[in-house]
């Protein structure tokens, strides 16, 4: 009987983990049963995507995707979305979609300068979510 | 009120300021777009950009003590880049760069960058100007605070800083 008390007690704590991270304000305090590590979300199988690098001081991920089609990026933001809510990066990460592990990278980092001056970084470069503002930009490599 | 040189002197106090305690995720022409622009909103001083589009030279223009400030902000940051920026500032001397100028890139046609600078001074053991800057990046960052001797800076545009071109604010 007290062994039960202990699950369902457990259980609603998570509903209620799941509820509210249904609209998280970036500017909140992660809620109070965040204590999953958030590099623990970085072990969650997000194929077709591949992490390339973590870039951990700026909370991003830096992914590879086999091509631009928005569905599997779209169901694996979700994913990372729900791990990412119970841990201290809640509405404060995001990821950047390239199409080559390569040229995942930022745009002043020396391994690619030479991509970046004939263009083929800004190609490679397919999309951007920023988790605050939840928001997915397409070909965020663009006229900058 | 127009850019004195009270206002251009106060910008550099303002950016450096701006710049070190910026929060949020940004690229890097909009960090110093956002330096500018909010100094001017906050001084109720004009601000006029100049972009090339459809075959002509055209101008983004905030009159003094707009309330339309905020509108302008973002506009000018969706619609402008580093190679914007480095349309809208001029080249100056080594020597007089100063928090608040810029160290650009033109990296392609389509892609630059931008370097705010902290702070400058010559470092005689080395020869050369040892600069601190902060700049946003692609993909968008906290920014990123750099170190480095002004020599050692990659692909700079015209191997020499920039200022905004104060002047055509007024215009």
């Amino acid at each position: 009987m007290r062994r039960w008390w202990h699950v369902a007690a457990a259980a609603c704590t998570l509903v209620i983990g799941c509820v509210r991270q249904e609209a998280p304000a970036a500017d909140e305090p992660p809620p109070p049963e965040a204590t999953t590590q958030a590099r623990s979300c970085l072990r969650l199988d997000l194929a077709p995507l591949a992490i390339a690098r973590v870039d951990e001081p700026q909370r991003r991920l830096f992914v590879v995707a086999p091509d631009a089609a928005e569905g599997p990026i779209a169901a694996r933001i979700r994913d990372l979305e729900s791990c990412f809510g119970f841990t201290d990066w809640s509405g404060r990460w995001s990821l950047s979609v390239f199409t080559d592990a390569a040229l995942a990278r930022y745009k002043d980092d020396p391994q690619v300068e030479a991509a970046v001056k004939d263009g083929r970084w800004s190609k490679a470069y397919l999309a951007e979510y920023d988790a605050a503002s939840k928001t997915l930009t397409r070909n965020p490599g663009g006229r900058r | 009120m127009p850019w004195t040189k009270s206002a251009i002197d106060g910008y550099a106090a303002f950016s450096r300021t701006y710049v070190t305690s910026f929060a949020d995720e940004i690229d890097c022409a909009d960090l110093a777009l956002s330096s500018l622009v909010d100094y001017a909103i906050a001084k109720r001083l004009p601000v006029r950009l100049r972009y090339f589009a459809k075959g002509k030279w055209d101008w983004y223009a905030l009159a003094a003590g707009s309330r339309k400030g905020a509108a302008f902000k973002r506009n000018a940051l969706q619609m402008l880049g580093a190679l914007n920026v480095i349309d809208n500032t001029r080249k100056i001397a080594l020597e007089s760069a100063r928090p608040g100028d810029l160290i650009m890139t033109r990296w392609s046609p389509t892609l630059g960058h931008t370097r705010i600078i902290d702070t400058i001074r010559f470092d005689p053991a080395a020869g050369d100007y040892r600069v601190v800057w902060y700049q946003g990046n692609l993909p968008p960052v906290v920014p990123q605070r750099r170190t480095g001797l002004f020599a050692g800076i990659s692909s700079v545009y015209d191997n020499a800083p920039r200022r905004w071109k104060f002047s055509q604010f007024d215009a």
